[in-house]
C-alpha cells in the first residue's frame, strides 16, 4: 500500500482529501503528484506545483530517497512505496 | 514536568500565552519590534506563530519587524546599561517572556585583535569574533537560545534539532536550562567529542545512517508526529534570528563602525543570511557610522568537498545544486543541500562580497596557525574561514589595510583529531625520573629542526 506523509502546511491544504484512494497506485512520482493535486484542490496544487513544475521548495522523498538523487519526477512508485512531502525549509531546497 | 502540548498549526490561530516552567509570568518583553512573519519567496505576511513554511508557496519564513520607533535612536544610550547578553538586542529579536531572559541568556563573546595571525595572512587590521568560548562551544548557543525561548512561549515543553553536532550541544544545553527534554537527530559517525556535550546535557540522540540532510528530513517528519519544538525546523524563523547577534555584537564592539569585510562559514547559509539581515536593520535604524562609500562585504567560506553555495556563486546561479554525499573535514559545514543557500547568495552579491572554498590542507594549516599564533583552537569551520582570508588576501580581493572580522564559530576541542597529524609527528620525550638529565631535554628541544608549521626555535 502506498503511504503518504504530508508536512503540516500541505496537510492543512489537503484537509478532506482521502489519499487512501491512491493506495494501489503504481507509476511515477510525477504522475502520483499530478493525480493527488487534482483531487486535492487548487490550494493543494498550488503548494505542489509552480505552473507545471514541482515547487523548488518542496522536498519529495520516495522510500526515503530524495527524488533529485533518484529519477526526479520519473522516480518509480510501487504499491509498497512510502512518499514524504515536506517543505524544504531546513535542509533540502530546490530541484 | 508539564504534559506535552501539541503546538498550534493553524496560520490564523492566535499564539498561546507565553509561559515558562517555574514561573507564573506570562508577560512578553514589550520592546521586541517583531511584527509578524513574512515569506522570503512570495512575500506573504502572517502573524507571529509556529509556522516553518509559507502557507501560500511553502517558502521559508522570516521574522518581520516594525523598526519605526527605533529609527534615529542612539544605540549607545539604548544599550548602555543592559547586561552583556544576546537579549540586549531584544528589539531586534522575537518577543519572549522576560522570565526566560536570565535562564537562556548567552553572554557576548569577545572580539579580539589578531595581530600575529594578521602578520601571517598579510592583514594589518584583522579581528576574530570568538564564539568558541560560548557555553556549548559554538555560536549555535545563540539561535538555540532564541528558538527555545520562543518555543516555550508557543506551548512547547520539549525541544529537538537536526544537527551536525554543534546545534545538538546548544539545543540540549538550552533545554536543560529550562528543564525540558531534548531529542537530537544527527548523522551517524560524528566524532565522540562532538556529541559528548549533548549527551552530558541529557539529550536523547538518534543517529541516522546517512547524511545531515537525511537527519534533517527525519527531524521534520518526527516534528509532524510529536509535540517537539525542533529548533531549526518547527521554530526555524525564530531560530534564525538568534544568529543576527554575532554581527550586532561585532558592530557594537567596533563602536558601530562596520569593518570592510566579515568572513562567515557557510553550512546551511543561515548565519550569513542572518548577518545580512542584521546589517540591513541597523542600517535602517541609522546606527552605523560609515565612511562615505564604505560598505560591509559579506564573504562566505565553504570547505572543499561540500561547496554547493560557492559553486552556485561562481556559476552566477540563484539556486544551489545539492551535494548528495559531502566529504569534508569540516563536518559542521557538511550540509549538501543548504536551505538558506539562495538567501546567502543574494546577500553575498548585494554586499559586493565573494564566496570561497579552501582545500582540506589549507583548512588544517589554518587551524594550526590559529593555535600557534593566537592560542586559539578552532574547529575546521573556523579553519575554513581563516584559510579563505589567506586566499583572498593572496589574490588581492582583500587589501592589507582592510579591517576584516573572522567569524570563528566553534571550538577545536570538539574535533580533536582533525589536522593532528603534524602535532603527532612531534612525539613527547619520555623520561625515566631516576635518570633525569636536563641536558637531555635541552638536546631534545634543540633537535626539533624538522618541526613543521609554526613551531618555535628554542
Amino acid at each position: 500500500m502506498v503511504t503518504v506523509t504530508l508536512g503540516s502546511v500541505l496537510r492543512q491544504a489537503a484537509l478532506g482529501v482521502d489519499l487512501r484512494r491512491f493506495a494501489e497506485f503504481e507509476g511515477t512520482v510525477g504522475e502520483f503528484l499530478t493525480q493527488i493535486s487534482v483531487v486535492g484542490g487548487p490550494r493543494f496544487r498550488q503548494l505542489l506545483f509552480d505552473g507545471d513544475q514541482l515547487r523548488g521548495v518542496l522536498a519529495v522523498y520516495v522510500d526515503g530517497v530524495d527524488i533529485r538523487y533518484a529519477g526526479g519526477a520519473a522516480t518509480p512508485v510501487t504499491r509498497d512505496s512510502r512518499i514524504d512531502l515536506i517543505p524544504a525549509v531546513a535542509g533540502g531546497a530546490g530541484f | 514536568m508539564t504534559a506535552p502540548v501539541r503546538p498550534p498549526e493553524s496560520l490564523t490561530e492566535p499564539p498561546t500565552p507565553l509561559t515558562y516552567p517555574g514561573s507564573s509570568s506570562t508577560a512578553e518583553v514589550p520592546t521586541s519590534l517583531a511584527s509578524g512573519l513574512t515569506c522570503e519567496v512570495c512575500g506573504a505576511a502572517g502573524p507571529l506563530e509556529v509556522a516553518a513554511a509559507c502557507g501560500q508557496c511553502l517558502g521559508a519564513l522570516d521574522v518581520a519587524y516594525d523598526l519605526g520607533p527605533l529609527v534615529g535612536s542612539d544605540p549607545v544610550a539604548l544599550l548602555g546599561r543592559r547586561p552583556r547578553t544576546l537579549w540586549r538586542f531584544r528589539e531586534l529579536l522575537p518577543p519572549i517572556d522576560r522570565a526566560v531572559e536570565e535562564g537562556l541568556a548567552v553572554e557576548s563573546s569577545p572580539l579580539r585583535r589578531a595581530r600575529r595571525l594578521g602578520e601571517l595572512l598579510g592583514l594589518d587590521d584583522l579581528w576574530i569574533k570568538d564564539d568558541s568560548v560560548l557555553p556549548s562551544g559554538s555560536f549555535k548557543d545563540r539561535p538555540a537560545s532564541v528558538a527555545v525561548a520562543t518555543g516555550l512561549g508557543r506551548g512547547f515543553t520539549a525541544f529537538g534539532c537536526a544537527s551536525t553536532g554543534n546545534l545538538a550541544a546548544a539545543t540540549a544545553r538550552s533545554a536543560a536550562r529550562v528543564g525540558s527534554p531534548c531529542l537530537t537527530v544527527v548523522p551517524r559517525g560524528l566524532p565522540a567529542a562532538k556529541l559528548a556535550p549533548a549527551r552530558r546535557y541529557g539529550a536523547r540522540i538518534v543517529e541516522v545512517r546517512g547524511t545531515y540532510d537525511d537527519a534533517n528530513r527525519i527531524a521534520s517528519l518526527v516534528g509532524e508526529r510529536l509535540p517537539i519544538g525542533f529548533v531549526n525546523v518547527t521554530l526555524r524563523p525564530y531560530y534564525a534570528e538568534g544568529s543576527k547577534t554575532v554581527l550586532l555584537e561585532v558592530l557594537e564592539q567596533l563602536s558601530w563602525t562596520p569593518p570592510e569585510a566579515v568572513i562567515v562559514p557557510l553550512g546551511s547559509g543561515a548565519l550569513l543570511a542572518a548577518t545580512a539581515r542584521a546589517e540591513r536593520q541597523v542600517t535602517s535604524l541609522g546606527w552605523l557610522d560609515r565612511s562615505p562609500g564604505g560598505g560591509l562585504r559579506l564573504i562566505g567560506s565553504q570547505p572543499e568537498g561540500c561547496t554547493p553555495i560557492v559553486d552556485a556563486f561562481h556559476r552566477g546561479a540563484d539556486r544551489t545544486e545539492p551535494v548528495q554525499t559531502p566529504t569534508t573535514i569540516a563536518e559542521s559545514l557538511a550540509i549538501g543541500d543548504p536551505a538558506s543557500g539562495p538567501a546567502a547568495l543574494r546577500a553575498i552579491r548585494r554586499s559586493g562580497g565573494v564566496a570561497d572554498a579552501p582545500s582540506a590542507g589549507e583548512v588544517t594549516d589554518a587551524i594550526r596557525a590559529a593555535c600557534h599564533r593566537e592560542g586559539l583552537w578552532v574547529e575546521p569551520a573556523g579553519g575554513t574561514v581563516i584559510a579563505t582570508a589567506r586566499r583572498l588576501r593572496a589574490s588581492g580581493v582583500l587589501s592589507r589595510s582592510d579591517r576584516v572580522v573572522l567569524f570563528l564559530t566553534g571550538a577545536g576541542w570538539k574535533v580533536p583529531d582533525v589536522g593532528i597529524e603534524a602535532e603527532s609527528s612531534l612525539p613527547s620525550l619520555v623520561l625515566d625520573p631516576r635518570r633525569f638529565d636536563a641536558d637531555e631535554i635541552a638536546r631534545w628541544l634543540n633537535g626539533r629542526d624538522d618541526a613543521p608549521g609554526e613551531a618555535r626555535a628554542w
